[in-house]
């Protein structure tokens, strides 16, 4: 057994040999978390690279609630009132409110201030990872409803902080996709995992791009995986298991339920959902973990095709999962979170 | 004569004019001059039900005109969306104070709108429209022989490769632990094994 990395095609990326020499691998540390592109034909992974980073760091710029200088910080310094955003902004915030909207709640941008309650209230590697609790526990999320959104116009109520957790990560996927495939050309295609959540784009490899899903941290450790082939579309995971830290003694993760403001305690600690964007798959995994014992009727109704690990590692398939291993991931086509009318809009 | 002739020649509305009711220049488009209801002999005048009657005949009227206004603007409308133009009114769901200009633009917005390439915030494929991205599965198919064809129906040199092995892992916070196996040589291969602690949620 051997540990490979190979220099660097651009920046700080490191080429990641899988075996196969017919798509280039390469991975580098973004907005928290790991990013990584595969590519076919291999010798345009270059500027696939450069493209990913440029959407990588616009949304960054845009959405990160732990930078000063992003602008969703600079929106919320200045408390509630009326915005005009970027564009790249309104979009972020747009797929957030509708994919509230879509998740019945159980997805909501305006859980931030609980989050931050919480005591996630930084980069996650600067938070205490066992502490007192700084105030008393958070409640409820205030709701989309106050906040609305008309092209670039936000009117943020006063006291609300935005997180978009629950879909950024998954509209920068899906972005950061659809640029590398630009850039790839029209004869190959592209995949992009930005912590996980993958999207894909282009012409896939034969079969589909291999997609191992897992449920632990260390995948290769423990804990069940399966070998999925994602032909189009995306993938997502949203998992209790990680990003854990304790306030006065209890353990709290950073997925809340927007009715409690406490983090979710289902029977569920890792969904993975596979949809037409990564926006969707993410949205539909985060509200999953939440909506606990009625997950799977959620899903049904969504039509999306889930994979369940329960507390005590119990898999359970939903909505088409491949049972077997190395089998196509088939979807519905269309997106519920893009294109659809923001939540709290009067339409 | 009949109830429905002026003595000038002109026609009157049903309803309109008759003994007891002063109609004369009550709205506008009949004056009454040079008619003083000489010659109506009273028939089909029936008191109230006339002025009612008379209602309705300038609602009518009233209506005619709205549809055409309504026709003509819905034209205008279907005209400028056909060539993508933004209406000139502020959405109705945006209060007056929002009219651009009044509201704080946050420095990203600025910069895109001044042209600038502050955090490229106009970066393509994200308009501020909600619109999805382009769909993977409807830009390029792969048949069963191998053959791609790109959506423009052009024929691409390359076909899609075989790949055996995982290239990316979907979990908890984007672990990438990969181990493979090459399935000539026999050799595992662990990529990379780094947790996704910080920052980013899931």
């Amino acid at each position: 057994m051997s540990m490979t990395t190979a220099p660097a095609p651009a920046g700080s990326w490191l080429r990641a040999d899988t075996g196969d020499d017919t798509v280039a691998v390469a991975e580098r540390p973004v907005i928290g978390t790991t990013a990584r592109v595969a590519v076919w034909p291999p010798g345009r992974i270059g500027p696939a690279l450069a493209a990913v980073d440029r959407v990588v760091a616009d949304l960054d710029h845009q959405a990160s609630r732990f930078r000063p200088d992003s602008e969703i910080s600079w929106m919320h310094a200045r408390g509630g009132g009326l915005f005009m955003l970027s564009d790249g902004l309104a979009d972020l915030i747009g797929v957030a409110l509708a994919a509230a909207r879509w998740t019945g709640g159980r997805t909501d941008p305006t859980v931030g201030n609980a989050v931050i309650a919480l005591g996630y209230d930084r980069d996650f590697a600067a938070v205490d990872p066992d502490g007192q609790a700084a105030g008393p526990p958070p409640g409820p999320a205030p709701g989309c409803a106050a906040v609305r959104l008309d092209g670039c116009m936000l009117r943020l109520p006063r006291g609300i902080t935005l997180d978009l957790g629950a879909t950024a990560k998954g509209v920068g996927a899906d972005r950061a996709a659809n640029a590398a495939r630009r850039a790839v050309g029209p004869a190959g295609g592209v995949l992009v995992s930005l912590g996980g959540d993958i999207a894909v784009a282009g012409t896939p490899p034969q079969g589909g791009w291999p997609v191992l899903v897992a449920d632990q941290p260390e995948p290769a450790h423990d804990g069940p995986v399966q070998l999925v082939r994602l032909p189009a579309g995306a993938v997502a995971t949203s998992s209790v298991t990680c990003r854990n830290w304790r306030r006065s003694g209890r353990v709290l993760h950073h997925i809340v339920d927007p009715r409690t403001g406490q983090p979710a305690d289902g029977p569920w600690r890792t969904v993975s959902v596979a949809a037409a964007t990564c926006a969707d798959a993410n949205a539909a995994a985060t509200a999953a973990i939440v909506a606990g014992s009625g997950a799977l009727d959620w899903l049904a109704e969504a039509g999306l095709p889930a994979r369940l690990v329960s507390r005590d590692g119990t898999v359970t398939r939903a909505g088409g999962w491949p049972a077997g291993g190395n089998e196509q991931l088939i979807f519905p086509p269309g997106s519920r979170v893009y294109g659809a009318p923001p939540a709290g809009n009067p339409r | 004569m009949t109830n429905d002739h002026h003595p000038a020649g002109r026609v009157l509305l049903p309803g309109r004019g008759g003994p007891g009711q002063d109609w004369r220049g009550d709205s506008g488009y009949w004056d009454g001059g040079g008619w003083d209801g000489e010659g109506w002999d009273g028939r089909g005048w029936d008191g109230p039900r006339g002025a009612r009657q008379a209602g309705i005949g300038h609602a009518r009227r009233m209506s005619n005109w709205s549809a055409a206004a309504l026709i003509v603007g819905t034209g205008a409308a279907v005209v400028a969306l056909a060539r993508g133009t933004v209406p000139a009114a502020a959405p109705a769901s945006v209060p007056a104070a929002a009219a651009p200009g009044t509201a704080p633009a946050t420095p990203a917005a600025r910069a895109a709108r001044a042209g600038k390439p502050h955090h490229r915030a106009a970066q393509a494929g994200t308009a501020a429209s909600h619109r999805a991205p382009p769909a993977s599965h409807s830009v390029a198919t792969t048949s069963g022989s191998g053959v791609t064809r790109t959506a423009a129906g052009t024929t691409a040199g390359q076909s899609a490769p075989p790949v055996s092995n995982s290239v990316a892992t979907t979990s908890a916070s984007g672990v990438t632990t990969i181990t493979t196996t090459n399935p000539v040589t026999g050799k595992k291969t662990v990529t990379k094994v780094r947790h996704g602690g910080r920052g980013g949620d899931d």
